[in-house]
């Protein structure tokens, strides 16, 4: 009788044993398999949430005139390699975008956010104005050929989570009279 | 006798159990080496990636046409340029290929940009397919909008099943 226990306990360890060499392995193919899928998604669709909803507030701002101020809160998605607001002076005109440049370790993905409104934000410790180590022209390839001007965020402004925002229309560079709408991440 | 009846049962429950863990993990093997194919009872799939301003929305891969892409604009500005390239993953069926956006019969341009809510169509006839095989592969979208500076690029995947 005591025989024939131990021998189910036996069967009962080895089939635990061959269960959990099966669900360890099952369970990282899975967990990859929902990062790239549903990770993947959610993360693209709060890129897009980010620059539409800048893009579209610096056009409300603009429109509603100088001084206009208001302040928003964006959720800023895991791994931002570089958030910028960029200019090209393209044959003189001039165009403005919001840039969000994604780097998983793996792939490089880029997105870019147009707007009619001239931007521009204020230089702090999260904002830099053409930083020196920065080569614009590896994030866009139309700046090896034409004129960029670039503000871009860092540190604490592109680290995942919730940010806010201040978005105003302001004199550029007074006494000059050209208005621009100024985006500029509030850190606390 | 009932302690004895009651050993079988477990017992029992154990070996059907082995059994089916060995089945399942047979089955994964021919999943996980590529000998069955789940995907191909799956349905086509097309997505196009980036900002969503486009959308994949027709797709037919042959052996004698190729690979054909129905792209609509569901974004809010008009589109003025329009490539996409597709690469096998497999590396099977063919080479990297690409082709660009058409209306009807003309490039889209910017004196022929598509309109937000039109659909263009790409033709890859170099991407060919070989008859009930299954394509995996990546898709990247370049587009600029009318008007705009900059050439945007969008990476997403492609499933289809040739006929």
């Amino acid at each position: 009788m005591q025989g024939k226990g131990q021998v189910s306990i036996e069967y009962l360890i080895l089939t635990g044993f061959v269960l959990l060499m099966l669900v360890v392995p099952a369970v990282f193919f899975l967990s990859s398999l929902a990062n790239k899928g549903v990770y993947g998604t959610v993360n693209t669709q709060k890129i897009v949430d980010l620059g539409n909803g800048l893009v579209d507030s610096a056009k409300q701002m603009y429109y509603l005139g100088l001084y206009s101020k208001k302040i928003v809160e964006y959720e800023v998605p895991q791994n931002v390699e570089r958030i910028f607001l960029l200019e090209i002076d393209k044959s003189g005109t001039k165009y403005y975008y919001v840039g969000i440049i994604i780097n998983d370790g793996k792939e490089q993905s880029k997105y870019f956010f147009p707007t009619s409104v001239p931007l521009m934000s204020n230089i702090s410790s999260y904002v830099a104005h053409n930083p020196s180590g920065v080569d614009i022209s590896s994030y866009v390839n139309e700046c090896s050929s034409n004129l960029c001007d670039f503000y871009s965020f860092n540190s604490s402004a592109i680290k995942p989570g919730k940010k806010r925002y201040k978005i105003e229309t302001r004199y550029f560079n007074p006494p000059n009279t050209e208005v621009r709408v100024s985006i500029s991440p509030l850190i606390d | 006798m009932m302690n004895k009846r009651a050993q079988l049962s477990i017992e029992t429950m154990i070996i059907y159990g082995l059994i089916i863990l060995v089945a399942l993990s047979v089955i994964g093997g021919l999943l996980y080496f590529n000998i069955i194919d789940l995907g191909s009872y799956l349905p086509d799939k097309c997505d196009l990636g980036g900002t969503g301003d486009l959308k994949c929305e027709e797709m037919s891969f042959s052996q004698a046409g190729g690979l054909k892409l129905g792209i609509r604009n569901i974004g809010q500005k008009p589109i003025s340029l329009l490539s996409v390239s597709v690469t096998d993953n497999a590396g099977v069926m063919f080479s990297p290929a690409s082709g660009t956006g058409k209306i009807g019969t003309d490039d889209i341009s910017d004196s022929k940009a598509l309109a937000p809510g039109e659909i263009a169509s790409v033709d890859i006839p170099s991407a060919t397919g070989k008859a009930g095989k299954l394509l995996r592969g990546s898709l990247t979208t370049s587009y600029k909008f009318k008007g705009g500076a900059i050439t945007q690029e969008a990476t997403g995947s492609i499933r289809v099943k040739s006929s």
